[in-house]
C-alpha cells in the first residue's frame, strides 16, 4: 500500500492530464485544470519544506562557528529581511526594493557577468588540436567566433557565412537528430512514469 | 471526440504505450543497451572518491518536478540519485545533493532516505544530505561552485536540465580536478558541459540512465520502444524527403 498509492495517485493525475490535452470534454479539462492548480498549492509547501532546510543548515553552520559562518549569517540577514520587508510592507515597500534592486539584482548581473570569464577559461583548455575530431572542433569553433566578431570581417568577407553555414547546416542537422532522440525518450519517459515504472522517489525494488 | 489537429500526435502516442506494453509483457527476454561510458563512470567516479575518502557531489539541475519540459529530465535525474544514494550508503561516503527548486528538494530528499534505507544504512541518512540553495539560477550555480572549492569532492554528477550556469558549473567543476560526469537533454548548453565535463550523457542517455543502471527487464523493454519509435522517424524522414523533393506534401501536413 505504502508503494501502491502514491502510484496510483501520480498516474491517475498523469492520465487526467494527458487525457484533457486529446479529447474534447469540458469536464475533463475542468479536473485537468482543478489539479494542475494543485500543483501550484503543492509547490508553496514544498518551498516551506526546502526553506527551513535552507535556514537550519546555515544556523548549523553559525552554532558550530564553521570558517564560512559569516556568510551563513549575511544569507540569514537578507533572508529574513526580505522575508519580512515582502509580508508586512508588500513589494513595492522601500525595505523590499532595497533588497531586491539593491543586493539581489546587482550580485545576479555580476555573477551573470562572470559567464564569459568561464566560458574563456573552458575553452582555453577545451581547445586543444590533441586529436582529429578535437582538431575539427577547434577549427569550426574557430571560425564561428571569427564569424560572431566584427575583427573576422575585416580579415576576410567570408568569416560570417562561414560561420553562418556552421551553424545552420552541420550544427543544426546535430540538434536535430538530438532533438528527435530526446523527444522519443522524454515521451517514452513519461510513459514510464505514469505507469508507474520509474518510481525511485519510493525506494528500490529489491 | 479527439481535439482537431491532434489526432496524429494522439495516434503516436496510443501506439508508443501500445508498444511499451507489449514489449513489457515479454518482460523474460532480456533486452541489451549499449555500452554508455557516461553511465560506467559514475560507478567509477564513486570508487575513485571511496579510495579518496572524498565526497561525492550531485545535481539534478535547475528542473521543476511538477511542471513544464524539465519534469522529465529531472525525474531521470532522480532515478540516478537513488542509485548513487545507494552506493554512496553501501561505501559510507559522505554525499551532497544540491538543489534548485523546492519541488526537486522533496523528491530528492525523500529518494536519499529511502536509498539508504534500502541499503541498510538508515544511520548514516542526513537531512543536511540534500541541501536547498536557491531558485535564482546564479545563486544556485554560486552555491555548487563555493561547495566545489570548499569541500573539493572527489566526484561531481551533474545531470539534469541546467541553463546558462551550466558553463560555470562545468567549469569549476573541473577546475577543482574532480571527477566530473555531465547530462543533459536541452541542446543549448550541451556544448559547454560536453567541453568541461570528463564524461557526458546526451540527449536521451540521460533517460535511459535508470534502466541501464537498475538492468531492469521491464525498463529495458520500454527503451525498446523507444527503438522502434526511432526507426519510424528515421522511415518518415527517407520517404518524406523524397516525396518533398517530387512535389508531394502529404507527410509534411500530417505531421504538422
Amino acid at each position: 500500500m505504502r508503494r501502491e498509492v502514491p502510484v496510483f495517485l501520480g498516474s491517475a493525475a498523469g492520465v487526467v492530464i494527458l487525457a484533457a490535452y486529446f479529447i474534447n470534454y469540458k469536464p475533463l479539462a475542468t479536473l485537468s485544470a482543478e489539479l494542475m492548480n494543485w500543483g501550484i498549492i503543492m509547490s508553496a509547501f514544498a518551498l516551506c519544506l526546502a526553506s527551513v532546510n535552507l535556514v537550519r543548515k546555515h544556523v548549523n553552520q553559525i552554532a558550530r562557528k564553521e570558517p564560512v559562518a559569516p556568510f551563513s549569517l549575511a544569507l540569514l540577514i537578507v533572508f529574513f529581511g526580505i522575508t519580512l520587508a515582502g509580508l508586512f510592507q508588500g513589494q513595492n515597500s522601500a525595505g523590499f526594493t532595497f533588497f531586491y534592486k539593491g543586493i539581489l539584482e546587482p550580485v545576479s548581473a555580476s555573477f551573470y557577468g562572470m559567464l564569459g570569464f568561464y566560458l574563456l577559461s573552458a575553452a582555453f583548455r577545451t581547445f586543444r588540436a590533441r586529436s582529429y575530431e578535437a582538431t575539427l572542433l577547434l577549427l569550426s569553433a574557430l571560425a564561428v567566433m571569427l564569424g560572431r566578431a566584427t575583427i573576422g570581417s575585416l580579415i576576410w568577407e567570408g568569416f560570417p557565412g562561414l560561420a553562418e553555414w556552421f551553424l545552420g547546416t552541420p550544427n543544426a542537422a546535430a540538434d536535430r537528430g538530438v532533438l528527435i532522440g530526446a523527444s522519443l525518450g522524454l515521451l517514452s519517459s513519461g510513459v514510464r512514469l505514469m505507469l508507474g515504472i520509474d518510481r525511485a522517489y519510493l525506494g528500490s525494488e529489491e | 471526440m479527439i481535439i482537431k489537429g491532434r489526432e496524429f500526435s494522439f495516434l503516436v502516442f496510443a501506439l508508443l504505450v501500445v508498444m511499451t506494453i507489449y514489449l513489457m509483457r515479454r518482460g523474460k527476454q532480456s533486452w541489451s543497451v549499449r555500452k554508455i561510458a557516461g553511465l560506467d563512470a559514475i560507478e567509477e567516479s564513486i570508487g575513485r572518491a571511496t579510495e579518496m575518502g572524498r565526497p561525492v557531489f550531485f545535481t539534478p539541475g535547475g528542473g521543476d518536478v511538477v511542471s513544464g519540459a524539465s519534469a522529465v529530465d529531472t525525474m531521470a535525474a532522480v532515478e540516478v540519485l537513488s542509485y548513487v544514494a545507494s552506493m554512496t550508503a553501501k561505501y559510507k561516503l559522505k554525499l551532497t545533493v544540491g538543489i534548485r527548486q523546492a519541488n526537486t528538494y522533496a523528491v530528492a530528499d525523500q529518494t536519499v532516505k529511502e536509498a539508504y534505507v534500502a541499503a541498510g544504512q538508515p544511520d548514516l541518512y542526513s537531512p543536511d544530505i540534500v541541501q536547498f540553495y536557491s531558485p535564482e539560477q546564479f545563486a544556485y550555480a554560486a552555491s555548487c561552485v563555493g561547495y566545489f572549492q570548499r569541500e573539493r569532492p572527489s566526484a561531481i554528477l551533474m545531470l539534469g536540465w541546467f541553463q546558462a550556469e551550466a558553463v560555470m558549473l562545468a567549469e569549476g567543476a573541473a577546475q577543482t580536478g574532480a571527477i566530473t560526469v555531465g547530462g543533459m537533454v536541452k541542446f543549448n548548453q550541451l556544448a559547454m558541459m560536453v567541453a568541461c565535463c570528463d564524461y557526458i550523457l546526451i540527449g536521451e542517455e540521460l533517460y535511459v540512465a535508470g534502466a541501464y543502471l537498475s538492468q531492469n527487464k521491464i525498463k529495458l523493454a520500454c527503451i525498446r520502444s523507444q527503438d522502434f519509435g526511432k526507426l519510424a522517424a528515421i522511415v518518415a524522414i527517407i520517404v518524406g524527403t523524397l516525396m518533398v523533393s517530387a512535389g508531394n506534401k502529404a507527410l509534411v501536413k500530417l505531421f504538422s
